[in-house]
């Protein structure tokens, strides 16, 4: 045989059993899948929001003095944490904790009231943020005199009592002020560069209607808020798409999970006799339920608000699935929720600088228990960024006046006030007018997304807050629109 | 570079490998093959320790399967209702276990029931009527907990009584599958009878565990490869096949 032959074989041979390696091996290990090689997604930085800017205040309240008020919205967070030329409330707390021989002294509610009728700034939250922790989020130093105080539901500043900070403690229903050699000159900068920037004014229920109420109504609301298509997050024929979601939750076991599909078009995937559960439902929301196991890990509420963030970041991502960002924000807190040790977190949406209302449940909501996530319900909706930034561009409208709303809807609103709760009781049309008066919590504008299925729209919208009761009307000619189930 | 020795050593050096790739099978199979023996022998003494006894055959180890989907059937009762009204029944003297197969089998078709799983089960004779049974399979596995019995009084079908779970689906992905043996002592450890328990059955079937989760009115769920253990006279119980 001819050398050119044999090498020929030779490669032939070669190829031959290089092949018969590969298929050898594969049989050995045909049972591993590729997907036993698959990593857990891991978020990515950015994609997690820093917390700090997730916790702010729901409403900073400026009283210019004479009764002449103003409402930051929450989508300012200038005022709050970032502004940089004129100072912010969180930098002016910091500066304050660096004096010497801070007094801390426990006041009683009357004298907390008749300060902050003097000009001042008060920055409120709708849940009782451990003070440890609120100085942790913000990286500003806490002053050991501050530990008499469990939490912080509101803090501020009045220039009725120059060299005092005041907080107020939700969870003890206490009052304090923070006593200091301190002007306390960079609030009064604040205050009056919010004034000097032109403000949407504001008046106590009781100046307009006569009715014995403090809560704060705009006299006037110029805004550009428009209605925008929006989509939901998933639909129940985008299996592909559910199922990609599912195997994010169940990661490795996704093989030995059950899948039940219901008439109704549900969907739900169970793992191992229902310690972990996943539903779809055809709202576009999802809900995941988990069995707590392993040991007590007993984190605080900064710790179980990272776990839950970062959770969440993990599970579908803080945008919609398809990309649509939105901004988060932490909109409520309850504590040891199904009588377990935790926290359940509510997080909110803000779209433009506009909170979004839901007409029925939350955009998400996430229980941390012993550290570990055992409920997560995401209900978010996917829209086109081009729409929303259309919106930025138009000039603005003038809203319908607030008060002309509560003029026009006090009876629509007190059937369903009425209706919840028996102790209204009116006999005429001016009882009702007054209990509706004295009844409202909170007037602001924003966006709402209607509980009906059918909705393809995000409407702008007066929200009337009562009793945690949110009744939506038209931004701009005051219709009822609907409103939220206790 | 000498291309030339090269190609000769990995040619050596892929033969080697490809040898021991099969030696490592071979051995590894027989070696298997002898320690299941011993498992076998051990686990049998292990379970008569704990009172329990088996008296079936322990079957063989299966190759991997996959899960299934299937889909809760529901039958339109009209047509149940009228076949009911308008068959053929038989005569006192033409009621014999062929003839009663083929009466309950065209039923099944007349009512658009029958596909290739509808499998006779038995025949059961009470006092005045005859229940015929027939159980769902794919292959050679039975789905559990799926079934069409008929009641035949005096010749004539009298009752239908269906509970169906079409597979619609065999998922591409197979794991594998837990011995019998493995089995059997995943039962001892969950079993909560105090009496002696005597195990007359034990095979592969494809199970839906309807207790674990009460779906409002499911359409399609999942079926997982069980082994499904009988004893003390028809006392059942199921554990999941499928290796975690």
């Amino acid at each position: 045989m001819s050398e050119a032959k044999i090498e020929k074989a030779k490669s032939i041979s070669l190829v031959v059993l290089f092949l018969s390696t590969i298929l050898l091996l594969c049989f050995f290990w045909g049972h591993i899948s590729l997907d036993s090689f698959k990593f857990q997604k891991q978020a990515d930085a950015e994609d997690i929001p820093d917390i700090s800017y997730m916790i702010k205040p729901n409403q900073i309240i400026v009283n210019f003095g004479a009764d002449n008020y103003t409402i930051v919205s929450s989508g300012n967070t200038d005022v709050w944490c970032t502004g940089t030329e004129e100072g912010c409330m969180v930098k002016a707390i910091e500066k304050f904790g660096n004096a010497e021989n801070i007094l801390v002294e426990e006041i009683p509610y009357e004298k907390y009231q008749e300060v902050m009728t003097f000009r001042s700034i008060l920055a409120e939250f709708t849940y009782d943020i451990p003070i440890v922790d609120f100085f942790l989020n913000f990286k500003i130093k806490k002053p050991s005199s501050y530990d008499v105080i469990e939490t912080i539901t509101s803090i501020g500043y009045s220039e009725g009592s120059k060299n005092n900070l005041f907080i107020y403690d939700g969870k003890n229903n206490k009052y304090y002020r923070l006593v200091a050699d301190m002007d306390n000159h960079d609030f009064e900068t604040l205050i009056a560069a919010i004034e000097g920037k032109g403000y949407n004014i504001y008046y106590p229920a009781s100046t307009y209607l006569g009715v014995e109420n403090n809560t704060l109504i705009p006299l006037e609301i110029n805004t550009n808020l428009s209605k925008f298509p929006f989509r939901l997050d998933s639909y129940p024929n985008q299996s592909e798409k559910i199922n990609t979601i599912a195997e994010n939750f169940f990661g490795g076991n996704f093989d030995f999970v059950r899948e039940i599909t219901e008439d109704s078009g549900t969907v739900i995937y169970m793992y191992s006799y229902g310690k972990k559960v996943l539903i779809v439902n055809t709202d576009g929301s999802i809900e995941y339920k988990e069995e707590q196991i392993g040991a007590n890990m007993d984190k605080g509420f900064l710790e179980s608000l990272e776990t839950a963030v970062q959770y969440v970041a993990r599970h579908g991502s803080w945008k919609s699935l398809n990309g649509a960002k939105l901004t988060p924000y932490l909109k409520d807190v309850s504590l040891n929720p199904n009588k377990e040790k935790g926290f359940r977190f509510t997080f909110g949406m803000e779209v433009n600088g506009s909170r979004l209302f839901y007409e029925e449940g939350e955009s998400i909501v996430i229980d941390v228990i012993d550290g570990h996530v055992t409920y997560y319900k995401r209900n978010m909706i996917d829209f086109d960024q081009e729409d929303l930034d259309a919106i930025e561009t138009f000039s603005d409208d003038t809203a319908f006046s607030a008060v002309n709303l509560i003029a026009k809807n006090y009876e629509y609103i007190y059937n369903i006030i009425q209706a919840s709760e028996d102790s209204y009781i009116a006999d005429d049309q001016a009882s009702m007018f007054e209990a509706v008066g004295s009844a409202v919590d909170k007037m602001q504008v924003g966006y709402v997304r209607m509980a009906d299925k059918e909705a393809k729209e995000i409407y702008p919208a007066w929200i009337i807050s009562i009793n945690n009761i949110n009744i939506f009307f038209d931004l701009y000619n005051a219709e009822p629109i609907g409103h939220t189930k206790k | 570079m000498d291309w030339t020795k090269a190609k000769t050593i990995l040619i050596v050096a892929l033969i080697v490998t490809n040898l021991v790739l099969i030696a490592t099978y071979f051995l590894r199979e027989y070696q298997f093959k002898s320690d299941e023996k011993e498992m076998k022998v051990a686990t049998i003494r292990l379970l008569e320790d704990k009172n329990i006894f088996v008296e079936t055959e322990i079957p063989k180890n299966h190759e991997r399967m996959p899960k299934l989907t299937v889909q809760y059937d529901k039958i339109d009762q009209e047509i149940i209702e009228e076949q009911l009204a308008n068959h053929k029944a038989l005569m006192p003297e033409e009621v014999t276990g062929d003839n009663l197969i083929a009466l309950t089998t065209d039923f099944i078709e007349r009512c658009n029931l029958m596909t290739e799983n509808v499998t006779f089960d038995k025949i059961e004779r009470a006092e005045d009527s005859i229940r015929v049974t027939y159980k769902n399979y794919l292959g050679e596995y039975a789905i559990e907990e799926s079934y069409m019995i008929l009641t035949v009084t005096e010749g004539k079908i009298t009752d239908m009584k269906r509970f169906w779970l079409n597979p619609v689906e065999v998922s591409d992905i197979k794991k594998e599958v837990i011995p019998a043996i493995a089995a059997l002592i995943r039962f001892m450890s969950e079993s909560t009878e105090e009496e002696k328990i005597h195990v007359q059955g034990i095979s592969l079937v494809y199970w839906v565990d309807s207790n674990a989760f009460d779906a409002e009115s499911p359409l399609t769920d999942t079926a997982f490869p069980t082994w499904k253990i009988i004893y003390n006279g028809g006392k059942i119980q199921h554990v999941t096949a499928w290796e975690q």
